[in-house]
């Protein structure tokens, strides 16, 4: 143990040396040289770890809202069920954190269903999909009653309401395991590969429907409590061909500047709380104002009303315009029309507890506005068998921005009750469940035990933070332009190149660590990619090359797919246009 | 440093099954240990699921942070 | 320095007794800055459960009929400090693993229930000498206040409640040292040397190797002792110390 804390501290002060050089972006290779190439010495034995096979007919990845409503529902049709998720079940992810949950409460909204939908679309710049913003109005209320009654009002913890709830339909449930691969065959997906935490051992689940509800992902970030996301799913499902959606859109969430890491103290209040149901209420938030005005004048804000002042702090300066990306006023409905939309001030809590930090979610996009491209509305993805809900599934719920309290959590548990259902009917009327061949199981025993058996390379601690240098700057994420991009892209594919296929790992933690970095990678690449192909500024996409919105030509999602040579194509889908299949 | 101490603990291993970024283990005196500190995200599940409160968090990190701006 | 013995009230005595079978650990903690992080009542909850621990070993020593004391100290109120204490103790103690989860009444985390149930089903050594000796503190305690129900006779009951009290020791020191909290080495020691010391005063008892002191001499009265503080015959604290 010493001597492994040792080690760690050891690999840590080369991954600072590794920061420092960021900090003026000079990787002249030279000064971290020594620190980067290191030897390996395994802390386990990789060829010891034993392989367990399992077989279902629905295999739910993740164990948030969404993966918890897929595995009852699907075992509700009578499939049998396996739930996995890297962490606990209800305590991974993102959903231990939401405690508002919209319900749709047809009888006393204030909002008509039409109206409601419309100002989403057009206060999202009709960047969401209307019919899955409907079918979550339409599903939220069954949903939390089916909440109520189960007791998960009760507790601000919700593992144990999920737990029961999953134990009474026998869904077998397998905690701390990282799923890292879909396996495919003759086009269809036909399980997945993995391997756990505490004991190393890899697991092959073979099923005949995959519902995958891994969440969102990020770059690791200090501000959210959202590190052990890495958007997995989502690249999972690319390697094996799927469409993702989505990857220029970024979540704005601020943090402290003095305490950036300090999630618990920010959002303190909120976490404390049992869950609650909240009705309709369109806000525009997490638009890019403050990210704008610190770019242009810096970053300490000169006269920053202090915390008490919550009026002067309604009237702080904000950039050019609530959208600096539209160039003119944000969306508003006009008179006469009925739907209402607020507009929050830059949020007061945060400034009440000082000054604010940026990049506190790096990596995020608005809830549901990106992972796996749908094909219908059970959030089936381009590959037969695979279905997605929740964060994972590019849903569009409420377009490229947070626009609706309580929906993510809302959108999590419709999707992932009507994903579950559909994935569990598929599974019953397939009578066969294709076996993984030897082959398949060998290559990726290899692929994911490769960093404990490499003798030197690079630690994932110091590949993750050199790609959180390049990426989250507020120059790279944020405010973007087409040089910077061009520039952070070459970087992030030098390490996609010469470094990912190095990690190394010397034990089962660090192992996840080198497959969530490799996920980390390709993420980075994919929002390079789609920030540069998109050639205005729209909702939480900003560029200041391009900074009004182009209707004409970008009234489109942009979806990113493998080409056949293994390199990443990009599509765009105008939002009146069917999904490519 | 993010998760600072554990003291207190009876070794019932609920903090490190909620732990979402796996800081912790049973160590081999039956006690939950601090591993890898460096991947504390300061969310204090760990706390909240510990049945005697055996857990204290520090709101800094262990390793610098990377924020968009400072 | 001669051997005179300090001439001390009842009470004088049991302040000083209390104060150095208590006050160490506390001061240490204090010392160490244990108190950091967790809320208020968590930390008075500690203190309080830590301080009833150490006058454990105290117990052993006011018992009435411990020839080592000074045998002018009425035995009388001695017996009701020890009573007194002694039922401080066993309510504090037993009801300390249910005072630690009362903060959860009031959050919205795990139910106090839930916290109960993972505590007393976790196969910790120091949670099984813990369930153990709560039972044994539970006992010791029943059986002292409902001693006139029980038919037994008085010296084969003293027995009883003097090897209820040494097992209640050693299991509550065997769960201390595991669990504690605030352990560290230096309390570690302290513990250990104030529960052999305990136990010392047990086995000498049992084994009734103290050299008897002579019964003949009685207690001085009220009086007495007022003319020798009078007097300015005040023992040193020092003296009194090395009681111990
Ligand atoms: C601080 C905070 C506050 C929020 N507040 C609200 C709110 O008040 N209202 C609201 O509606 N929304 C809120 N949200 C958003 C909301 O929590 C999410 O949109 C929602 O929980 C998503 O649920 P999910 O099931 O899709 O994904 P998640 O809850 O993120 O679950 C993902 C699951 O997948 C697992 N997983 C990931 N990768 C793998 C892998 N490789 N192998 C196996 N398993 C894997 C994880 O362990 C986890 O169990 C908040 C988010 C945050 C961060
Ligand atoms: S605070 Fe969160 S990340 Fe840190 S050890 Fe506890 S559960 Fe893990
Ligand atoms: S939850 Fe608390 S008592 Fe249980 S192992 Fe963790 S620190 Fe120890």
């Amino acid at each position: 143990m010493s001597s492994e804390m040792e080690s760690t501290r050891r690999q840590f002060l080369a991954g600072a040396i590794g920061i420092a050089a960021l900090g003026s972006l000079s990787l002249s290779g030279t000064a971290q040289g020594e620190a980067e190439a290191r030897e390996n010495h395994p802390q386990i034995d990789p060829d010891a770890l034993s392989t367990k096979e399992h077989a279902t007919d629905v295999l739910v990845i993740g164990g948030g809202m969404a993966g918890f409503f897929a595995a009852v529902k699907a075992a509700d049709q009578g499939a049998k069920v396996i739930l996995t998720a890297k962490g606990r079940l209800g305590a991974s992810g993102q959903t231990p954190w939401a405690r508002d949950i919209f319900a749709y409460y047809p009888a006393h909204e204030e909002m008509s269903l039409k109206d409601w939908i419309k100002a989403i679309n057009i206060a999202s710049h009709r960047t969401s999909n209307p019919k899955f913003t409907r079918q979550l109005a339409n599903h939220s209320l069954a949903r939390v009653n089916d909440l109520k009654e189960w007791g998960f009002f009760d507790s601000s913890l919700y593992s144990r309401c999920f737990h029961h709830q999953l134990k009474k339909r026998k869904v077998e449930t397998c905690e701390r395991m990282m799923i890292t691969h879909l396996i495919k065959e003759r086009g269809r997906v036909i399980g997945a590969g993995g391997f756990t935490l505490d004991d190393g051992i890899i697991h092959f689940f073979s099923a005949k429907t995959v519902v995958l509800a891994t969440g969102a992902g990020a770059f690791k970030p200090a501000g959210l409590p959202v590190c052990d996301l890495t958007s997995d799913g989502a690249m999972m499902a690319w390697r094996i061909g799927a469409r993702i959606t989505g990857k220029e859109w970024n979540d704005t969430t601020t943090g402290l500047l003095n305490a950036p890491a300090a999630t618990w103290q920010r959002w303190r209040k909120d976490l404390a709380r049992k869950p609650q149901v909240c009705g309709t209420h369109v806000e525009a938030t997490g638009d890019l104002g403050l990210n704008y005005e610190v770019w242009k004048e810096g970053a300490i804000l000169p006269g920053l009303p202090d915390a008490n002042k919550e009026q002067e702090v309604k009237q702080f300066p904000r950039g050019p315009a609530v959208h600096p990306a539209t160039g003119s006023e944000p969306a508003e409905t006009k008179p006469g029309q009925e739907p209402k939309v607020h507009h929050a001030a830059l949020s007061t809590p945060v400034f009440a507890q000082g000054l604010p930090s940026g990049g506190a979610g790096a990596g995020l996009a608005p809830h549901n506005s990106e992972g796996l491209a749908p094909i219908d509305l059970n959030g089936q993805s381009t590959i037969p068998g695979l279905y997605a809900a929740g964060d994972a599934l590019g849903s569009c719920v409420t377009g490229a921005m947070e626009l609706q309290q309580g929906a993510s959590l809302s959108a999590a548990a419709v999707q992932g009750a009507i994903a579950g259902a559909a994935a569990a009917r598929v599974a019953l009327r397939q009578e066969t469940r294709p076996a993984i061949s030897p082959d398949q199981k060998i290559t990726i025993r290899k692929e994911i035990l490769a960093p404990l058996k490499r003798n030197r390379g690079f630690s994932p601690r110091w590949v993750t933070q050199t790609l959180q240098g390049i990426i989250i700057p507020n120059f790279i994420l944020y405010i973007k332009k087409e040089k910077m991009l061009e520039a952070a892209l070459a970087y992030v594919e030098e390490l996609r190149d010469n470094h990912q296929p190095l990690l190394i790992a010397r034990n089962i933690h660090e192992l996840r660590l080198a497959h969530e970095t490799a996920n980390m990678i390709l993420n980075a690449e994919m929002k390079l990619r789609a920030s540069i192909l998109r050639r205005e500024s729209r909702c939480t996409h900003y560029r200041v090359d391009y900074p009004r919105s182009n209707d004409r030509d970008w009234d489109c999602w942009i979806n990113i797919f493998q080409t056949n040579d293994g390199t990443m194509g990009l599509e765009i889908q105008s939002f009146d246009e069917e999904p490519a299949t | 440093m993010a998760i600072k101490k554990i003291s207190g603990c009876i070794g019932c291993g609920e903090c490190v099954l909620s732990c979402p970024t796996d800081v912790l283990r049973i160590g081999d005196n039956g006690k939950a240990e601090i591993c890898w500190p460096e991947e504390c995200q300061l969310c204090h599940l760990c706390r909240m699921y510990c049945p005697v409160d055996a857990i204290t968090i520090d709101p800094e990190k262990s390793i610098p942070v990377i924020i968009s701006w400072g | 320095m001669p051997q005179t013995p300090p001439e001390l009230t009842t009470r004088d005595f049991f302040l000083r007794a209390a104060a150095v079978f208590a006050g160490f650990p506390v001061l240490f903690m204090l010392i160490k800055g244990v108190f950091s992080g967790r809320n208020a009542y968590l930390e008075i909850f500690s203190l309080i459960t830590i301080t009833a621990w150490c006058l454990v070993p105290g117990q052993f020593y006011w018992f009435p009929g411990n020839r080592f004391l000074p045998l002018h100290l009425r035995s009388w109120t001695l017996a009701r400090y020890h009573m007194v204490i002694g039922t401080l103790l066993v309510l504090l103690l037993c009801s300390h693993p249910f005072l630690l989860l009362l903060p959860k009444l009031f959050e919205y985390g795990i139910s106090p229930q839930e916290a109960f149930f993972t505590m007393i089903s976790t196969p910790h050594a120091g949670v099984i000498s813990g369930i153990i000796s709560w039972l044994l503190l539970a006992t010791l305690g029943g059986t002292a206040w409902f001693r006139k129900l029980l038919p037994l006779r008085y010296h084969v009951w003293r027995q009883l409640h003097g090897i209820l009290a040494f097992l209640v020791l050693i299991c509550g020191l065997h769960h201390v040292l595991f669990l504690g909290r605030h352990i560290t080495p230096l309390i570690t020691v302290i513990f250990i040397l104030f529960a052999l010391a305990a136990a010392g005063m047990m086995v000498r008892r049992w084994f009734d190797i103290i050299p008897h002191a002579k019964p003949g001499r009685l207690p001085p009265s009220e009086g007495n002792t007022d003319r020798l503080k009078k007097q300015g015959h005040q023992p040193e604290k020092k003296e009194a110390e090395n009681e111990f």
